[in-house]
């Protein structure tokens, strides 16, 4: 899980009055229909959330922030409690969860940890890009809050800000907190090169020894990446912090516009990650309903969906490279949330189906330009 | 090295209260190093500056400022220290990222000492610790590179690097590799002394290059011994005199010291004695045990040997265990 941020756009007040009216619409259908199965799911979720919302005891968190934070999340779960139940409703009335291996509990829990990743994706606007930046990116709670919950290093934030700027940054959260269940419009839209991918390109000039102004790594991540070659992919949770600071600090940052775009990387990069989930379940195999190239880790959270792809050849016409530029993701179960902290998990089988594509007319072009050229493709995964 | 640092740490403990526990100061002192260790780990130099700035206060609890200082050392150093199956890109990395310490922190001692420190450690990876013969040429050739590299640092920052003992004890490390001669190991040393007279790691630093191993002879030793006494001898009496000899025999001397070189036992035993009045632990009594008895002074060994808890091998030499077998059956002898 990870944390942070927002944006209050025009529209927000709007939306959230529309969001309230819609889980209060599934209340009431939820009472309605409570059964005794219902009562367990949610207090299952609602025990889930309260866990991942303590403080650790030794964290160091001020009294007075830890005092209005402990009131933050009673809120938080108690407006929650009925959301729950409109979402075990919701999950019980759609036919097209019957396909799915997982349980509801499952699915529920899906829905959850979305909603942690839109907390963290949208923009907590009540301080500067630049406050909010300079307040996470600290390497100390890469390391030594590494297993304290997301939240809890989201309030570290907010207590590295001025003490006269920390009031307005926990209204700022407490709305975010309140957008929780509701329809988010105008998410920022995910950058086309991640934090790790363009690590990735840079690790591969450091390997060559053509590094230019790329700055030093500290050395868990030196070993880890240039003695030991992990993939970044493979680093625990706080390597892959210590990463996004490393790469933050190579980012050219001079004008209110980098600071923004930094920042939107950031929190992208800090998205909660679920193939982690995944492989704590246990990586389950596919049954032989799923096409060979599917991610397992897909098909196993019911993703489907279209992927675009730029894709680049030589001037040779020969394949070079390929970027993931658009996502219209569907997840079974996620019902109307746009789904955040799954919208990744077929790329990497988008990028190797670009990889093998024959583009033999496009190669020609190129060829006869003398010129490398770019195109657009689509690439569907379809899960029945 | 071990067993000395562990004895260093008895050593200095010996001036504290009675009621404070070794143990706790042990697991204070791991603490520390695994604080400081886990911060340069992790590329954090705020906090090793917050860290490595303890030394200086006085109200920290129960570890001397000395103490805290070479836990910190000791941490910092374990991070360098990965020479098994290391390549140089983890300490190109090391050298580049304690540059761009100097460059962006340009007063701070610690950031200076610890790139004279990151030179060394990338000197000595290429080096390795095998005997010299195993050492490929082209090796030897990076090996003096990273060396000299780090001389001329300390050349060029002399006045932030010299200018506090931490870059001082790994300035005599450099030299040391470079084949100076002991006593301009040990006049830097000095140098150190008079900005830090509590950094035992300066007087440890020359030891090595004093035993013949290395180039030097008992007789220069043992005038390095008795000057040392002699300046540290309102701190610690003759405490200093059974700690350096006992370093020596960890260089070097083992147990032959009392043989091979010129050191005293009624000097040294003095020296114990000194510690044990301050603090009687189990750690101490092994090895001033272990020392009796390879200066066959028995009524001694047999009288620290009855106030053993349990044997601590540690205590005991290179072949500790059967040492204390030995030397506890001379003992129990007619």
């Amino acid at each position: 899980m990870g944390s942070y941020s927002m944006s209050f756009s025009g529209g927000m007040v709007l939306r959230y009055v529309l969001g309230a009216v819609l889980c209060s619409f599934f209340l009431n259908v939820a009472v309605a229909s409570t059964t005794s199965e219902d009562e367990e799911l949610v207090t299952h979720l609602q025990a889930e959330l309260a866990a991942g919302l303590v403080l650790p005891s030794e964290f160091p968190i001020d009294a007075s922030l830890a005092s209005i934070v402990r009131n933050l999340w009673s809120e938080h779960l108690a407006r929650m409690k009925p959301v729950f139940f409109a979402w075990v409703a919701q999950d019980r009335a759609d036919p097209e969860l019957s396909t799915i291996p997982l349980s509801r509990l499952h699915r529920l829990r899906m829905r959850t940890l979305n909603e942690y990743a839109l907390w963290q994706l949208e923009n907590n606007d009540a301080m500067p890009d630049t406050a909010w930046l300079n307040a996470s990116a600290q390497i100390r709670h890469c390391y030594q809050f590494k297993s304290a919950p997301a939240f809890a290093q989201r309030m570290l934030a907010i207590q590295s800000l001025p003490v006269e700027h920390r009031q307005a940054a926990i209204d700022g959260e407490r709305r975010l907190l309140q957008r929780w269940g509701t329809v988010r419009a105008n998410l920022p839209i995910r950058p086309v090169v991640s934090v790790k991918r363009e690590v990735a390109d840079v690790l591969k000039l450091i390997m060559a020894d053509t590094r230019t102004s790329i700055p030093a790594m500290p050395p868990a991540l030196a070993m880890a990446l240039l003695n030991d070659v992990k993939s970044v992919q493979s680093l625990g949770a706080d390597a892959s912090c210590a990463l996004k600071l490393w790469w933050l600090k190579s980012q050219k940052i001079d004008s209110p516009e980098a600071v923004a775009g930094a920042w939107l990387r950031w929190r992208y990069a800090s998205l909660p990650d679920v193939q982690d989930w995944y492989a704590n379940s246990g990586s389950p195999k596919a049954d032989a309903s799923i096409p060979t190239d599917y991610p397992l880790s897909a098909a196993f959270f019911g993703v489907s969906g279209v992927l675009t792809l730029e894709i680049t050849l030589n001037k040779n016409g020969e394949f070079s490279r390929a970027v993931v530029v658009k996502r219209a993701i569907h997840v079974k179960g996620l019902q109307s949330s746009q789904p955040i902290a799954f919208e990744t998990l077929l790329d990497d089988a988008a990028l190797a189906r670009a990889a093998q594509a024959n583009y033999a007319e496009l190669g020609q072009v190129a060829k006869s330009k003398g010129e490398a050229v770019r195109a657009s493709q689509s690439f569907q995964f379809v899960l029945h | 090295m071990l067993k000395l640092n562990t004895f260093l740490l008895t050593f200095v403990l010996g001036w504290l209260p009675l009621q404070i526990q070794a143990q706790d100061v042990a697991a204070q002192e791991k603490v520390l190093r695994d604080q400081a260790a886990e911060a340069l780990w992790w590329g954090d130099f705020p906090e090793l500056e917050r860290l490595f700035a303890l030394h200086r206060q006085n109200d920290t609890g129960p570890l001397t400022p000395y103490v805290r200082l070479r836990a910190v050392r000791e941490g910092i150093g374990s991070v360098f220290r990965k020479h098994k199956d290391t390549g140089d890109r983890y300490y190109e990395e090391l050298d580049r990222l304690t540059f761009e310490w100097v460059k962006q922190y340009p007063t701070s001692h610690l950031a200076h000492a610890l790139h004279v420190r990151a030179l060394y450690a990338r000197a000595w990876a290429y080096r390795g610790s095998g005997y010299n013969n195993a050492v490929p040429p082209k090796a030897w050739e990076d090996y003096y590179k990273h060396l000299g590299r780090a001389q001329d640092f300390v050349k060029l920052k002399a006045a932030i690097v010299l200018g506090e003992s931490t870059g001082i004890v790994y300035t005599q490390m450099v030299g040391r590799a470079l084949g100076w001669k002991s006593q301009q190991i040990w006049s830097l040393g000095k140098e150190g002394l008079k900005l830090n007279p509590d950094d035992l790691g300066l007087y440890e630093e020359a030891i090595p290059s004093m035993v013949p191993k290395w180039g030097g002879n008992s007789r220069d030793l043992d005038k390095f011994v008795r000057e040392a006494v002699e300046i540290s001898g309102q701190q610690f009496g003759l405490g200093m005199y059974a700690f350096l000899y006992a370093q020596a025999a960890d260089s070097q001397y083992e147990h032959e010291l009392f043989e091979d070189s010129l050191a005293d036992w009624s000097k040294m035993k003095v020296g114990w004695q000194d510690l044990l009045k301050y603090e009687d632990t189990n750690k101490s009594r092994n090895q001033f045990a272990y020392f009796a008895c390879i200066a066959k002074d028995k009524p001694t060994l047999i009288e620290q040997l009855a106030k053993i808890d349990q044997p601590d091998y540690k205590g005991w030499g290179s072949n500790g265990a059967r040492t204390y077998e030995t030397c506890k059956r001379w003992a129990m002898a007619t």
